[in-house]
């Protein structure tokens, strides 16, 4: 049985959006027989992290949260990766990261030179709009839906078992949707959100080995 | 450092001016930005301010080669 590891940080606005909306692949993880280790709120943190890693050793591994370049991070921005560190924790794991930037050095580092078999990311800050009133039911929310589903189709399209590459894809092509569907819309909100579309579709790539899967 | 031409500031200083104010724009490490917290980044013309320019320069980079690739490919179809 495959291993999955997602970590769902929930501290501020940006974190819950992310937590609330990767539950659907964690759905799709369920439905595919996947034993899924979700640490999510205050146990995205570094220790318990690195315990599911050592001790479970997930193929598949899932960030959601804030970084930058050389890390990622969880529960009240706690360091969970970090480059130079512990990089090699993402050994022979797939690697999705949402977390800003961190396919810039990380993800390429990682894939590089510490076995890591391939790290889809984005390389600068992932960005969304959102409606506020919607904080409590986020997954209602249609103006954060077109990056939050293009960004799921990732971890999504990994559980089912396709690779890195054609995972890579899917996402780049529900961006594309998203963008058709805005560049069409008379709403207020839209030429903000497409925006936001490009922009996280053109940062988001691929390191590794596109050909892994789990 | 890139420098910013000034029209580009300007450009996105409206364009976040006419943002529908009920909507705020997560930028990742930097959080929750409000249209007014938008425009105070742009004014004082820092970091956040940059990021929010060079989104913009993105999109029309991307409209730019999107065009181009469909006057290629209609020029290609005219020649067929």
């Amino acid at each position: 049985m495959s291993r999955l590891l997602i970590t769902r940080p929930d501290h501020d606005d940006v974190t819950a959006y992310l937590h609330a909306w990767s539950g659907k692949v964690i759905e799709e993880a369920r439905r595919h027989g996947l034993e899924i280790f979700d640490l999510k709120g205050e146990r995205a943190n570094r220790k318990d992290m690195e315990s599911i890693i050592r001790d479970k050793q997930p193929v598949l591994v899932l960030f959601n949260g804030h970084g930058n370049e050389k890390e990622i991070a969880g529960y009240n921005d706690d360091t969970l990766i970090s480059l130079g560190h512990n990089e090699n924790l993402l050994d022979r794991k797939i690697v999705y990261s949402v977390a800003c930037s961190s396919a810039k050095e990380l993800g390429r580092k990682c894939t590089d030179s510490a076995n890591c078999s391939a790290f889809i990311g984005y390389e600068e800050d992932f960005a969304f709009y959102y409606d506020p009133n919607r904080l409590s039911r986020p997954l209602s929310d249609a103006i954060a839906a077109p990056n939050l589903d293009s960004s799921n189709q990732v971890g999504i399209s990994l559980v089912k078992g396709n690779d890195a590459k054609e995972s890579f894809r899917m996402s780049q092509n529900a961006f594309r949707k998203w963008i058709g569907k805005f560049m069409g819309s008379k709403e207020l909100e839209a030429p903000y959100v497409l925006q936001t579309l490009i922009h996280n579709m053109m940062s988001q790539s691929l390191h590794g080995n596109g050909g892994s899967k789990i | 450092m890139t420098e910013i031409a000034e029209e580009d500031w300007e450009v996105v200083k409206h364009r976040v001016e006419s943002m529908p104010a009920h909507i705020k724009l997560a930028l990742g490490s930097y959080g929750s930005l409000s249209r007014d917290d938008m425009l105070t980044h742009l004014e004082k013309r820092d970091a956040i301010g940059r990021k929010m320019v060079e989104m913009q320069i993105g999109y029309l980079k991307f409209f730019k080669r999107e065009m181009e690739k469909l006057a290629h490919e209609q020029t290609a179809d005219n020649e067929a």
